[in-house]
């Protein structure tokens, strides 16, 4: 520790708290430039930024409630609930910014119920989000039938969601960072992003500080519905229907990516930037993997190790913060 | 015969934090050995190395004359040591039997139940414990949980056996069975190193004595050679200032009064008033239902009464309400709920004013100026407003929280034991902070176990047993004695 002190003098805290994951990219893109040059071609760089957006969308909202000391194992449902829904509406002859409201709010809802669950009823967050993963994966595979859900995909700024480019880059990435921002902002600058520390962190704690801790957490889940309601509607944008079975390991991926980026599952400590960073490292990753030629199954091998050792390291630096030297 | 116990020079620090210097002692077979010492005297530190929680940094242990490494809880237990802490270790769901014979269980391979709950039935039995072995250890009350940790202990023949604090969350017929099993087993050879507040129980009980203060041996020696008033000032080691305050400080209008505040099962009919200006101390053993009353006047738990503050009826049904009317809490536990520990300072100074004054956005840069201002006018040693508080020091950390409390303006600031795990030099702060406070004009409640402390900063003392207030009693004449006479519930 003293060393590292002296070595990095200048360094302000905030960049200290994040030198992990920052170090991971460096690292990463350093032996990419090397090994794979084909990686920094611009059409493939976009194609990274479009596959990391719909798991970062989610990994997103999924920060709020980590950072709660929560988790959200319906994401990946109501992805795929979303996609049906809009499919349905838009079906049905909705205009598409009704169909897509509609759409949000179904996420939100599912989120809010779960919220409910874990903040009203006392239902242990894993157990709840569970409960509504498998039903509301029930439910889109009901309203469908099973199969997937076409619709009249003819509107060009519903294309936009899913393949479109704004300016050359990817509608999906855009959506993507715009997500982040606001994510970001509201952690770092709203009394609810404080208030979500406060009670990943203690929730007595913050209780006795006078937050309204039931609310919090309501609005907590809510926000990961509505960003995994965003990201269902991206996937049928993409694909072009709405399929009951898509996203079905996001919620893993997603909560990879929080991790990854030094959120603390245990709640508390964390935050959006170092999610960013963790989807894109994993999208990073699954490309260069693809561009050298790795196969799919030797893939998940190595994206296995890859998670683990970000997470030992993160492990270390959260301890630290919480004056554990034992 | 070498003694059955010694301890030679023992030394031991926590972060530059002396906790234990140079204590040496002997214990023979068969005796009682009273430790005693104000709370952070060092006790704690003495057990746990003894128990194998932590090593020393110097000094050894000797049993029966020959040197023991004592390496972990497991290797003190097969050295014949065993502790029983004030926090029970026994397994709440589980039955007297399990908890009896847990992780030693007759039979091979296969835990032989029949034998097991003879034998747990022999060993209760002995001790004279009337418990069913099939009963759950929850449904048990906390003095029977005792005698079940004691006969663990003995089953695996504890040849020296510590007892920390016993006697300290139980009632006057409780105490007199414990101390006649302690004598029991004193009978049978077996030593007993007995951790106590309450002077007369050593008088009774020990055969020697030791004391510790501020880490340090200040005295030991045959129980029959001392006097109560040895011990005390032993303990204490100084002439503590009485009341403590600020020349010229006023007491003004009650800002709280309190008006037949209960709680089914956890308090009862609690009427009390707190001035501005003036310092309310409330004493009371564990479990008195001190820190449950603060909890109820804050609002963090349910209850029925009256509550008035400034003159005027107001419902507290939650902590915010509690907040928006002036009122702080500085809770028991500083880490868990004092604090979000792995927050920076300046994120746990601002989080009540934030909900308070109902900010609709955060200003780190102004979050952190507030901190700095606090950092300087409290003396809180940090690296910066940015560092985590959970890197801080006991003493420190407890500034933070009085900083959070200050920084969101409060008319009525409770206190639940404000110095526990401080050291002293903060804690002389901490106490010159409150008078500060005072002085200007709020209403302070200081719940505390220490009695020194109760009488050096309170103008009046409440003191509670069992739910209910037991006495008031002036904060300029009130004795140790007088207060631990009402907090045993007036014997």
């Amino acid at each position: 520790m003293a060393i590292e002190a002296g070595r990095l003098p200048a360094l302000t805290p905030r960049v200290r708290r994040h030198w992990l994951p920052l170090l991971i990219a460096a690292v990463a893109i350093a032996v990419v430039a090397i090994a794979v040059p084909l990686f920094f071609q611009p059409t493939n760089l976009l194609n990274v930024g479009r596959q990391s957006a719909i798991v970062g969308v989610i990994a997103i909202g999924m920060t709020f409630v980590i950072l709660t000391g929560g988790i959200d194992l319906s994401v990946g449902a109501t992805l795929a609930l979303t996609g049906v829904t809009t499919a349905l509406f838009l079906g049905a002859g909705m205009v598409l910014p009704l169909a897509i409201v509609l759409s949000l709010l179904v996420g939100a809802g599912v989120g809010v119920l779960n919220g409910l669950g874990v903040a009203v009823f006392g239902v242990q967050p894993f157990i709840m989000t569970l409960a509504t993963m498998v039903a509301m994966q029930g439910l889109s595979l009901r309203l469908t039938n099973g199969g997937p859900k076409s619709f009249d995909n003819a509107n060009g700024f519903f294309t936009l969601l899913g393949s479109g480019d704004v300016l050359g880059v990817p509608g999906p990435f855009v959506i993507f960072i715009v997500v982040s921002v606001i994510g970001v902002l509201t952690l770092r600058y709203l009394p609810f992003g404080r208030f979500l520390y406060a009670i990943g962190g203690s929730m007595e704690a913050a209780r006795l500080s006078g937050v309204h801790t039931s609310r919090t957490l309501v609005i907590a889940y809510a926000v990961s519905g509505l960003c995994a309601g965003l990201a269902g509607i991206m996937s049928a944008a993409r694909l072009g229907v709405g399929d009951p079975t898509a996203g079905a390991l996001s919620n893993l991926d997603a909560i990879t990516a929080v991790v990854i980026g030094g959120t603390s599952l245990a709640g508390g400590i964390g935050g959006a930037v170092g999610t960013v960073f963790g989807a894109l490292l994993l999208a990073v990753l699954a490309n260069v993997l693809n561009l050298i030629g790795v196969s799919p199954f030797d893939q998940q091998i190595v994206k296995g190790a890859v998670i683990l050792v970000a997470v030992l390291l993160a492990v270390q630096a959260i301890r630290r913060r919480k004056g554990d030297r034992s | 015969m070498p003694a059955r116990l010694e301890v030679r020079g023992l030394s031991k620090a926590f972060r530059g934090v002396q906790a234990l210097r140079d204590v040496s002692f002997c214990l023979q077979a068969g005796e009682v050995l009273a430790l005693i010492g104000e709370n952070g005297a060092g006790k704690s530190t003495l057990i746990r190395i003894l128990a194998g929680a932590h090593a020393p940094d110097a000094g050894e242990v000797l049993l029966d004359g020959r040197p023991a490494e004592i390496t972990g809880p497991a290797g003190a237990e097969a050295l014949g040591v065993a502790t029983v802490y004030q926090e029970l270790s026994l397994f709440p769901e589980l039955t007297v039997t399990e908890n009896l014979l847990f992780n030693r269980y007759p039979g091979r391979g296969r835990i032989d139940w029949r034998s097991a709950r003879r034998e747990a039935g022999a060993l209760l039995a002995e001790l004279g414990l009337t418990v069913s072995p099939a009963q759950r250890v929850r449904e048990l009350s906390v003095a029977d949980k005792q005698m079940i940790e004691i006969a663990k202990a003995l089953r695996r023949d504890a040849r020296v056996l510590i007892l920390d604090e016993p006697t300290a969350v139980l009632g006057g017929a409780d105490v007199d069975r414990l101390l006649a099993l302690v004598q029991d087993l004193t009978r049978r050879g077996v030593s007993v190193i007995f951790v106590s507040h309450r002077l007369e129980e050593v008088f009774g009980l020990a055969d020697r004595y030791v004391v510790l203060k501020d880490g340090e041996l200040t005295g030991a020696g045959a129980i029959a050679d001392t006097t109560h008033d040895e011990l005390v000032s032993k303990m204490v080691g100084r002439d503590f200032v009485r009341g403590g305050r600020e020349p010229g400080a006023e007491i003004g209008e009650p800002v709280l009064q309190v008006e037949g505040l209960s709680r089914p099962g956890v308090l009862s009919d609690i009427s009390f008033s707190v001035r501005a200006g003036e310092v309310l101390g409330i004493a009371g053993l564990r479990g008195a239902g001190r820190t449950e009353l603060a909890r109820a006047v804050f609002g963090a738990d349910p209850h029925t009464g009256t509550v008035l503050l400034h003159g005027k009826p107001v419902r507290i049904p939650d902590p915010l309400q509690a907040i928006r009317a002036g009122i702080g809490l500085v809770p028991e536990e500083r880490k868990t709920q004092g604090l979000v520990v792995g927050q920076s300072c300046a994120t746990n100074i601002s989080l009540v004013s934030l909900l308070k004054r109902g900010r609709r956005t955060v200003r780190p840069a102004a979050d952190q100026a507030v901190a700095r201002r606090y950092i300087e006018k409290l003396h809180i040693k940090t690296p910066g407003p940015e560092a985590p508080v959970g890197t801080l020091s006991g003493g420190n950390q407890q500034k933070v929280v009085l900083a959070k409390w200050l920084e969101a303006g409060v008319d009525l600031l409770i206190l639940d034991e404000p110095t526990r795990g401080i050291d002293i030099g903060a804690k002389q702060e901490i106490y010159t902070l409150i008078r500060q406070l005072c002085a200007e004009g709020l209403a302070i409640i200081v719940i505390s176990s220490e009695l020194p402390e109760v009488l050096a900063l309170s103008d009046r003392i409440l003191v509670m047993h069992q739910g209910e207030v037991t006495a008031e009693l002036p904060g300029d004449t009130a004795t140790e004695e007088e207060i631990m006479s009402h907090a045993v519930g007036g014997r």
